[in-house]
């Protein structure tokens, strides 16, 4: 009987010890790259990741491409108060914390990681139900991880290359490594991204015309910084000045895009929400052209569920830029005070230098005042900044990004024109849904002028702007011309870097400005131009990643533990 | 499914086995007895006898040959008669007692050698009581005798004889000497020590045999602390498990630590509760307990593999007993006061300090009568002096109460015990809307023999359930240091009031009417706490339990089949309305939100247990396989705004807000993450003659957390043991050593606790990675991304421990003492250690580090009683030293995470190769520069850029003339180098009287009670008053500056502080009426006086130095930014047993 019943008891065990079924578990929140990605849908979702990273850059915003170059130039001044210490370190050329270049550089190598990953597997989707939307979706990865790599390289000058999504501890690549496999990256997209009018691709998705443009931002900055003929590519190939030109004048004529035709129209604080209590919109009769107007060749869009949370890429999915360019002002104080800007973190003050040399240049710009809101003309006059706070406060504030409030007809005012206008959640942080614009067509003129050295593109765009056209192609012309139109536009940091004109414009342009800081009359001054010499305009990589590496990785000069100069301690004043 | 059918198959088995033994027919029983026997073993006869009549027979099979056949017939006699015949023919002699007849040998009177002695005497217990029907047997024969109604027995053997006195099953020993033929034996109490057992683990041990390093804590004397949750109760009883509150907020839990942390991930050990893994010991009335076991060596351990890396819990629900009903009561009352306050600064210190330094820092001084002009001129004359925060917060003499009703009842065949239990208590912060916690538990517990022969119950079924259903309202957040709602009253400015006129609390509409600008963001706690954190109720529903069932096929074989389940619902309902309680402190739309959360897992044990004895050799093997799964469940949670009843908590459900919008609604539902372990175990315990002991124990687990090829897991361990009392070298001591026990062992456990899938390179969705195309702002579309690096070679994190121990009980039994050393090297760490960033995705989980906890533990337990005066002291001490021995990534750290402290601080802790884990990093300081020549001598080697007097030296550790980050080093460790518990019982003639403490030694605590690094306007402690001012004034603080001056923005030790304390955890009175009013219907009724954590011994300066707070990583501890401290109680409280 005993024997009997132990028998059973084995038979039992044995057949749990078998059954190893019993142990695997399913997965019902996530796929694996086992069985991912094998439909159109999937290729859909596998692409949107790899444009994700875009807009996790902006919920870490603080050390990312856009905002550093804004901070660096001579546009803007570090501004917030003394807790944001970040930018008044990067307009310093300092750093303010070992990781603060930590979040972009992570956040943008997983937007090349996904890429490269997309790039391996879209083979294996099998069923496409939309003719070419494999080759539209394969150029569109293609113009990111270019994009993605060339603000890696223009921000920390030489990083490591990695191409394929198998982990591995490269040493940096040579600067014209990175750019020639940019450049071939570029010539992928051009060559499968479809020649469709802009209107026909959803706005936000990168297009033959993008990346065309961005081609030859590229060519410009590697030609201009390097000190180059040509932009080889990555088999061999050479990108000409010629071809760049052949390339941006395919763009003007087959992309459909226009200038919008009043500047201001460009930018959210024309938009008719706000319009009618708005005199300055309203006098001047502006008509926002929206969110993917047909200036607009490739922007990082926003939406309506940004989240504020300890994990910042959903913050990403509102334009961070405007909240931290925003007005901070007292807590006595509310949104009816400074209608139509809202509050923010002040950061970013305008250099005043930028106002005054504008009225020398070009007094009658309508321009100036639609790019720049300054403070004695469009605020009442008891109105200030939070004195208790600021820092490298100057009366001006930059208009293209800054949060713009809206009143409905019952009275209320919106943090955002984005909530009546879109029904966005109202919070001052994430409410803010205005494209960031990375190119628009105005700058493609002026790069089309640049290279051809030709007065057309300048002309266009000054005509656009109401001003007299130049009578000749002259660098000078062409340097003023995008100062003023492209400001504020995260731009002007890079043409100084390539004309080699940062280490003597920056410190002429900013040094010894009045400023005022917590109230108390100041003049701002930095180490800009000893710090610009030792790094040669380039931030330093991630330490953590540099210790990581085991050697591997080599800090940038400038930056090294004994460059005591590297960090920024405290406000001068 | 297949699963579901092997359960379905076993059942169907246990139910053949039924069938198979009912036939066996149940004789009635008579007062008379026939027998026709042939050719029958004795054995035999006497079930038939017993099966006849209401006599069991007790012997000793060693001692009493029952297995001769002989052929009897007799119909109808009496016991007497019986036995009489039964016996005629062979050596075996009886004695009945009761209902009981004891069988021992004839003794050899006849032919007594000339060495030999008849000596008599008497066996009593402790408490003097005679000890009826203890064998008496000369070691190794089988001459013996057994002790009469009185105790007494007599006996004849040689001189020089060992004697052996068993009762049940514990021998004492003496021996026979020439001198003295009188022996007066004692026993210990009620057999209470000796015979101790123990839970080890699917079965039970008795604690003289046990080789490992276990610890066990009855329920009475968890019952007597008093305390609402288990674990506080066993805070001062458990040598070498470090206990700490989460914090001391009403229905917090704890942090358990065994042995030293030995994991980056979840250190806690294993809680198994009736046989049912990965249950929960924090939802238990401490009314309900038992016995709580706690295995910490790997020998012990072993039995649970895979899960037993960092200790086990084994926690048994309290059993009915056999007998007449009993019922007990026990409750008190009480309440709870704060019971060591912050110092916080008054409004004039606060002016005075913050003009102070806005002067050092060349900042204009504030102008705090344009600031806030009326309250100023309150202040100018003496009206009013700010806000005691702290104060405002406190609720005075929160209630607490606690009711439990426990009965027991049952048979020789039914058993029951059913519990009901209460408990009630307030927060003692939190004002003006305190933490609210209930907890209602019942159990049950039953047992029914369905089938016996004789003495022995060969089928057994029964059932233990616990139920608890729980709900806290008004959670404050204990958090980091922005959400906390403890640190926001602390940081909060005097100069704020809490209220206005009319009573109403203060917030920014009352700032613009007095034109209060002194900072307009400075939120006030009070608000934060009615509007937001009042709204809220959070509820649990737990199920715990098992159904079991015993067959005892054989004398010595019992197979047993376990099933265990588990089940838990949480749902949690908020409300924040719409307010503006400061600038940036705002909320436009009011929301709502519902969570909910249903699972349940279930556990299936069948084992087999063998118990044989051959002469001196004794046996007890396990074999065994068990099964789990978890994960079954799901969670649904939905917020929404606009309640259609705006400002009311009871009317805030989904439903009744007003419709959906996308940018207002979020919903979110997703399954439990599931998981399954599959095991198969085996152990040996063996003794020789009770001198030599060994225990051998294999378990093989199979965990669904790894890839196919690197699930299955083995964990061997192997202990022994030698009692050397019991060895005939150590006869000269035996009056004053009742026993010396030296035990060691080995095992390797482990630990796969990690989240499922990690060896998968998967694919995550989540709203997180998305992105907007086209301008429809509300359609974000769903983007797909590897969210890990894979690591298919993933598997166990193992963890290996020797423990060598010793057991002592000296002076009959009054004293005994335990002694254990261990190290426990745990390998293979699982954990995501930093990679670089630029693979573009999240590090992969690695075997990736090792660490060594080293220590030792001593427990010292004196019991004696003088005449009515009953006392016992317990001392405990343990050691314990960690070190982090590898971790895999080039640099050998795992950071800690930046801004705990306050935002822009750098890393306080981390774990690096050579340190212990989570120790504090920063910089070194030696004093305060005094003077220029000071600062001077250092010739450059300062850390601020313009170096005053007044500031910091902090130390050049490498000493390279400069100071930069390769200066930061250890700066403190979180973790105790010794823990301490103690406890004195007394008791004379009703009264009781009990002191129980415990204390933790050498480490250390990173304290800030401010954001000092950025938030200029938060309050001080008044410490801040120490600062340097001049040339000698002090060595110890700097001058004053604010928190971003270099002097206090880098982590150094200027922010840590010796965290060594000694609590008095509770202080007992109580007198038991029934000694006074003898006449009264109770066994017991006593009343009782309580004061809980009496007493903090710490030169620690914040409000409670047992720190539950560690930042979110299970490795980190020991950091202070304010959090809830434990309260002191006093309770009046009564026991009833009826």
């Amino acid at each position: 009987m005993i024997r009997k019943r132990t028998f059973l008891i084995i038979i039992i065990i044995c057949f749990y010890a078998g059954c190893d079924d019993f142990l695997d578990t399913q997965n019902y929140m996530k796929k694996d790259t086992a069985n991912f990605p094998s439909t159109q849908e999937d290729a859909t979702q596998m692409t949107t990741g790899v444009y994700s990273a875009l807009k996790s850059q902006i919920g870490y915003l603080r050390s990312s491409h856009f905002f550093v170059a804004e901070m660096a130039g001579d546009d803007r001044l570090g501004g917030g108060s003394r807790s944001n210490r970040e930018s008044q370190a990067i307009d310093r050329m300092q750093y303010s914390e070992e990781s603060q270049f930590r979040d972009f550089w992570r956040v943008t190598y997983s937007g090349i990681f996904r890429a490269n990953s997309a790039i391996a597997t879209i083979n294996n989707v099998s069923t496409w139900n939309v003719e070419g939307l494999k080759e539209q979706y394969l150029g569109e990865i293609h113009f990111l991880r270019a994009l993605y790599y060339f603000q890696l390289v223009q921000l920390f000058g030489e990083v490591p290359l990695l191409l394929n999504p198998e982990p591995e501890n490269k040493p940096k690549a040579t600067a014209h490594e990175i750019y020639f496999r940019i450049a071939s990256d570029l010539l992928t997209a051009i060559d499968l991204l479809p020649a469709k009018h802009y209107t026909q691709i959803e706005s936000g998705r990168a297009t033959r015309w993008a990346s065309e443009a961005l081609l030859a931002r590229i060519f410009l900055f590697y030609t201009g910084y390097y000190k180059q003929k040509t932009l080889p590519t990555a088999d061999g190939t050479e990108i000409t000045s010629h071809d760049v030109i052949t390339y941006l004048e395919d763009c003007i004529h087959h992309s459909g895009h226009e200038l919008v035709s009043d500047f201001r129209n460009i930018w959210a604080y024309s938009n008719q929400w706000t319009k009618p209590d708005y005199p300055y919109s309203s006098a001047n009769d502006l008509e926002w052209a929206g969110d993917g107007c047909r200036e607009t060749i490739f922007a990082i869009k926003f939406g309506n569920h940004a989240r504020n949370e300890e994990g910042k890429d959903a913050l990403g999915y509102s334009n961070q830029l405007c909240l931290n360019f925003g007005l901070r002002y007292p807590g006595s104080y509310n949104d009816e005070k400074c209608f139509p800007f809202g509050q923010g973190w002040a950061i970013g003050t305008i250099n005043p230098t930028l106002w005054k040399e504008w009225l020398r240049d070009e007094p009658d710009d309508i321009r100036r005042e639609g790019t720049i809101m300054s403070q004695q003309i469009e605020m009442p006059p008891d109105w200030s900044t939070d004195r208790t706070k600021q820092v490298e406060e100057t009366g001006y504030w930059g208009k293209k990004y800054i949060p713009v409030l809206a009143r409905d007809e019952t009275g209320k005012i919106w943090k955002s024109y984005s909530c009546p206008a879109f029904g966005t959640a109202e919070d001052y942080q994430t409410s803010h849904t205005n494209d960031l614009i990375l190119i628009r067509l105005a700058d493609v003129y002026l790069m089309h002028s640049e290279l051809s050295a030709t007065a057309q593109g300048i002309n266009i765009v000054r005509e656009r702007a109401g001003l007299d056209p130049v009578t000749a192609y002259s660098s000078d012309a062409l340097k003023r011309e995008r100062r003023y139109e492209l400001a504020t536009e995260g731009l002007r940091w890079w043409d100084l870097l390539r004309w080699h004109e940062a280490s003597a414009v920056i410190p002429e342009n900013q040094e010894g400005v009045i400023i005022k800081v917590i109230g108390t009359d100041n003049v701002y001054t930095s180490s800009f131009a000893s710090r610009f010499v030792k790094t040669g305009g380039f931030f330093p990589i991630p330490e953590s990643q540099v210790i990581l590496s085991n050697g591997v990785l080599k800090q940038n000069p400038g930056w090294l533990p004994e460059d005591k100069d590297a960090y920024f301690e405290n406000l001068p004043y | 499914m297949k699963t579901q059918i092997a359960l379905k198959v076993r059942i169907l088995f246990l139910t053949v086995c039924l069938v198979c033994t009912m036939h066996d027919p149940l004789c009635a029983q008579t007062n008379t007895i026939t027998l026709n026997c042939t050719n029958t073993t004795i054995e035999d006869i006497l079930n038939q006898i017993e099966n006849q009549s209401e006599y069991n027979f007790l012997y000793n099979k060693a001692i009493v040959d029952v297995s001769t056949r002989i052929s009897i017939s007799l119909s109808n006699k009496n016991i007497t008669q019986t036995l009489d015949q039964l016996f005629r023919d062979t050596d075996i002699s009886y004695v009945i007692l009761h209902k009981q007849i004891v069988l021992s040998k004839k003794s050899e009177r006849q032919s007594q050698p000339q060495n030999m002695v008849t000596i008599s005497g008497k066996v009593v217990y402790q408490n003097g009581e005679e000890v009826i029907g203890a064998n008496v047997v000369q070691r190794g024969t089988g001459n013996g005798t057994v002790t009469d109604l009185n105790g007494s027995f007599t006996i004849t053997v040689p001189l020089h004889a060992e004697m052996e006195v068993t009762f049940l099953s514990d021998p004492l020993r003496f021996k026979v000497i020439p001198e003295k033929r009188v022996y007066h034996i004692v026993m210990g109490e009620g057999t209470h020590f000796l015979d101790e057992v123990l839970i080890v683990g699917y079965g039970v041990q008795q604690k003289k045999l046990i080789t490992g390093s276990t610890v066990q804590i009855s329920g009475e004397n968890i019952r007597k602390m008093n305390t609402t949750n288990v674990y506080n109760a066993l805070q001062s009883q458990t040598p070498g498990v470090n206990i700490t509150q989460q914090s001391g907020m009403p229905g917090d839990g704890f942090h358990v630590i065994i042995r030293g942390i030995g994991t980056n991930g979840n250190s806690s050990p294993l809680v198994v509760v009736d046989g049912v893994a990965g249950a929960s010991l924090g939802m238990l009335n401490p009314s309900d307990i038992e016995s709580i076991d706690i295995l910490k060596d790997a020998a012990s351990a072993a039995i649970y593999g895979s899960r037993a890396a960092n200790g086990v819990i084994l926690v048994t629900t309290r059993q009915a007993g056999s007998g007449k009903p009993g019922f007990t009561y026990d409750g008190f009352y009480g309440v709870q006061t704060l019971a060591r306050k912050a110092n916080l600064l008054n409004a004039t210190q606060y002016m005075e300090i913050m003009n102070m330094i806005a002067v050092a820092d060349g900042i204009t001084p504030y102008d705090y009568s344009s600031l806030m002009p009326r309250q100023f001129a309150m202040i100018e004359q003496g009206e009013w002096n700010g806000t005691d925060w702290l104060e405002e917060a406190t609720r005075k003499n929160a209630p607490i109460q606690s009711h439990a009703f426990n009965m027991t009842t049952g048979n020789e065949t039914n058993r029951l015990a059913i519990g009901l239990s209460m408990l009630s208590m307030e927060g003692i912060l939190g004002n003006p809307s305190p933490p609210k916690y209930d907890r209602y538990n019942f159990r049950i517990n039953s047992e029914m023999v369905l089938l016996q022969k004789g003495e022995r119950k060969i089928w057994k079924v029964g059932e233990n359930f616990t139920y608890s259903h729980h709900r806290r309202n008004s959670n404050l957040n204990i958090g980091n240091q922005w959400s906390s709602d403890i640190r926001n009253i602390l940081v909060a400015s005097p100069l704020l009031p809490a209220y206005n006129d009319k009573g109403d609390l203060y917030i920014y509409k009352d700032m613009i009417a007095d034109n209060w600008q002194v900072d307009m963001a400075m939120a006030n706690p009070l608000a934060w706490i009615e509007l937001v954190r009042r709204n809220n109720t959070n509820k649990g529903f737990d199920l715990q339990g098992n159904i079991y069932t015993d067959l005892n096929l054989s004398r010595g074989l019992t197979l047993r089949s376990s099933f265990g389940y588990k089940s838990s619902a949480r749902s949690v309902r908020s409300y924040s309305p719409a307010y503006k309680i400061a600038d940036k402190a705002e909320n436009i739309s009011d929301d709502v939100s519902q969570q909910m959360e249903s699972g349940w897992s279930w556990t299936l044990d069948n084992t087999a247990n063998y118990q044989i004895t051959a002469g001196y050799h004794h046996f007890d093997l396990l074999a065994g396989q068990s099964l789990e799964k978890w994960g079954y469940g799901e969670t649904l949670d939905g917020k929404n705004s606009y309640s259609i009843f705006p400002g009311s908590f009871e009317h805030a459900w989904l439903s009744n807000t007003q419709g959906i919008s996308p940018e207002e609604t979020s919903l979110n539902g997703q399954p439990f993450a599931n998981g399954a372990l599959s095991s198969f175990f085996g152990r040996i315990n063996y003794d020789y003659d009770r001198k030599y002991l060994l225990t051998a124990v294999l378990r093989i687990d199979g965990s669904s957390n790894f890839a196919r090829g690197h699930r299955w897991g083995k964990f061997p361990a192997l202990s022994a043991g030698w009692i050397m009392s019991n060895e005939p070298f150590m006869e000269s001591s035996q009056y004053w050593l009742d026993m010396f026990k030296l035990r060691a062992g080995w095992g390797e456990n482990g630990n796969s606790a990690i989240d499922n899938f990690q060896y998968l390179a998967t694919i995550a969705f989540d709203n997180d990675h998305g992105y907007y195309f086209n301008d429809d702002k509300r359609n974000l579309v769903t983007g797909a991304y590897p969210d890990i690096i894979a690591n298919p070679n993933l598997t166990w994190e193992t963890s290996e421990q020797i423990n060598i121990g010793i057991d002592v009980v000296v002076a009959r039994n009054r004293l005994r003492m335990s002694m254990d050393y261990y190290r426990k090297i745990t390998k293979d760490w699982l954990v995501r250690a930093p990679t670089l960033t630029s693979f573009g995705t999240n590090a992969p989980m690695i075997n990736g580090g090792d660490i060594r906890n080293t220590g030792f533990e001593m427990i010292a337990n004196w019991n004696d009683r003088i005449r009515y005066f009953r006392y016992s002291a317990l001392l405990n001490i343990s050691g314990n030293r960690n070190k982090v021995t590898r971790i895999a990534n080039s640099e050998g750290v795992l950071y800690g995470p930046e801004n705990i402290l306050s935002q822009n601080t750098g890393r306080l802790y981390q774990a690096k190769v050579g340190y212990p884990i989570g120790y504090f990093y920063g910089y070194k300081t030696n004093g305060i520069f005094q003077n220029q020549a000071d600062i001077e001598a250092m010739q450059g080697a300062v850390l601020q850029a313009e170096p005053q007097p007044g500031d910091v030296r902090f130390v050049d550790r490498n000493g390279d003339g400069k100071i930069d980050p390769e200066d930061k080093d250890m700066i403190g460790d979180p973790h105790p180098d010794l823990l301490v518990g103690f406890g004195l019982d007394m008791e004379y003639r009703g009264f009781d009287f009990n002191i129980t403490g415990s204390g933790a030694f050498g480490q250390q605590i990173a304290k800030s009670y401010r954001a000092y690094a950025n938030m200029t306007q938060e309050n001080y402690t008044i410490d801040v008053y120490d600062y340097w001012r001049g040339e000698g004034s002090t060595n110890s603080r700097p001058r004053l500056t604010s928190g971003r001056h270099t002097n206090w923005k880098e982590i150094s030790d200027l922010l840590l502080e010796d965290g060594d304390y000694m609590k008095i955890r509770s202080i007992t009175l109580g007198y038991d009426f029934t000694q006074l009013f003898r006449e009264i219907p109770f066994e017991r009724a006593r009343i009782y006086f309580t004061v809980q954590n009496a007493f903090t011994f710490t030169g620690y300066s914040g409000m409670d130095p047992e720190v539950g707070y560690n930042a979110g990583d299970s490795w980190a501890s020991g950091i202070d930014l304010g959090f809830y401290p434990s309260p002191r109680t006093f309770l009046i409280g009564c026991s009833l047993n009826f």
